[in-house]
């Protein structure tokens, strides 16, 4: 059975029968294959649109499917990681921009995003940004200027929620600077 | 496969009862492929086939169909109350677009032009079935452009779409990127 099946069974279900059967799927050492991100897609979406079908409650929900489904995506195809932390991350931003930052919840605390953030700023060589401020990115290697637009993401990410929530001065500096990268 | 389904269906809205029949019905390692991470369409061999054309341009009768139809409705809303419509290659919109200088999602039409949208506005990503209002694609996905004094640089491109590559396996997916970079190469000047 691909999983493509199961999507539609589970898409059908409430987020919370979702996100259980999914787990289970999860511990019975189910083979996922690569079909999962139209679940993460769906789920999303229903964590983020502004429409009445669904309460906050199950929103968040929904935003636990996707990020389960994320995650699974990114174990089987390891190049997507990037671009799914990029979707989880934006949709945690849309939903703090819905409901507001709430620290104790797992869906709601920006210190996930933030952290993703400095996470990605250790990548980042420490004279790269210096090399930009003084010279542009144009003359830059492409795996530099790669290395600074995923950078670069982050930040729009973060700058999305910045009016939600206190960052710290460097990440508040480093958002400063997000129009000078590539 | 269809007494699987309907045997869930009666099974009704519980995911427990649900998974443990689901869990009996699949075999661990009976699906997907390890050693082909991108997809499940037993793409072993000869990465070519009467599917995945892969002559110069790539791909060029393959037509994408949109997986998930039944939200193309609200998909529209979102993007009209984000203020996203699509634009075409070659055009001073996608200009405009691109020099917002944040990720985009493209998608080369069955006419073959090359259209986008901002991947995000807001924290709220905007589809890919957007693009074409729903209609079948050739390829689509992702791309990071920047753009310097006018000049428009390809950083990235790949083939990831949830609504229109859903399930390809690598040999379709390498073929979608490549029709992908010919597209913005021939119609915008941008080379990856």
């Amino acid at each position: 059975m691909k999983f493509d099946d199961i999507h539609e069974y589970l898409i059908n279900l409430t987020a919370a029968d979702s996100h259980d059967a999914l787990i289970k799927l999860v511990k019975s050492n189910y083979v996922f294959d690569s079909s999962i991100i139209k679940l993460a897609t769906v789920a999303s979406q229903n964590a983020t649109y502004n429409h009445m079908l669904f309460s906050k409650k199950e929103k968040l929900k929904w935003a636990q499917v996707a990020i389960i489904s994320y995650e699974i995506l990114s174990k089987i195809s390891k190049d997507s990681l990037k671009e799914n932390k990029f979707s989880e991350m934006n949709m945690r931003a849309r939903m703090i921009l819905d409901f507001g930052v709430d620290n104790e919840d797992d869906i709601l605390n920006a210190d996930t995003i933030s952290e993703w953030c400095m996470l990605e700023f250790r990548n980042v060589p420490k004279n790269l940004i210096e090399r930009v401020k003084e010279q542009g990115w144009t003359t830059m290697h492409i795996e530099e200027i790669k290395k600074l637009r995923q950078f670069k993401n982050c930040l729009t990410v973060c700058a999305i929620i910045k009016n939600e929530t206190s960052f710290s001065n460097t990440l508040n500096h480093l958002i400063s600077l997000k129009d000078d990268l590539p | 496969m269809k007494a699987v389904k309907d045997t869930l269906k009666l099974l009704g809205g519980k995911g427990g009862p649900l998974i443990t029949i689901l869990a009996a019905a699949v075999t661990p390692g009976q699906l997907g492929n390890s050693d082909n991470p991108q997809g499940n369409a037993g793409a072993t061999g000869d990465p070519c086939s009467s599917i995945v054309d892969c002559s110069e341009g790539g791909n060029q009768g393959k037509v994408y169909e949109n997986q998930l139809p039944e939200r193309l409705k609200s998909e529209m809303r979102i993007a009209s109350e984000s203020g996203v419509s699509p634009v075409r290659a070659g055009t001073s919109q996608f200009d405009a677009l691109l020099a917002r200088n944040e990720t985009i999602k493209w998608a080369v039409n069955v006419e073959g032009e090359l259209w986008a949208v901002p991947h995000t506005v807001n924290g709220q990503e905007i589809s890919h079935a957007v693009i074409t209002r729903g209609n079948p694609v050739r390829a689509a996905g992702q791309a990071d452009i920047s753009v310097s004094r006018g000049v428009q640089y390809g950083i990235e491109i790949t083939p990831r779409s949830g609504h229109f590559m859903n399930g390809n396996n690598n040999a379709a997916n390498v073929a979608a990127r490549r029709l992908g970079m010919d597209a913005f190469s021939r119609q915008q000047g941008i080379k990856f």
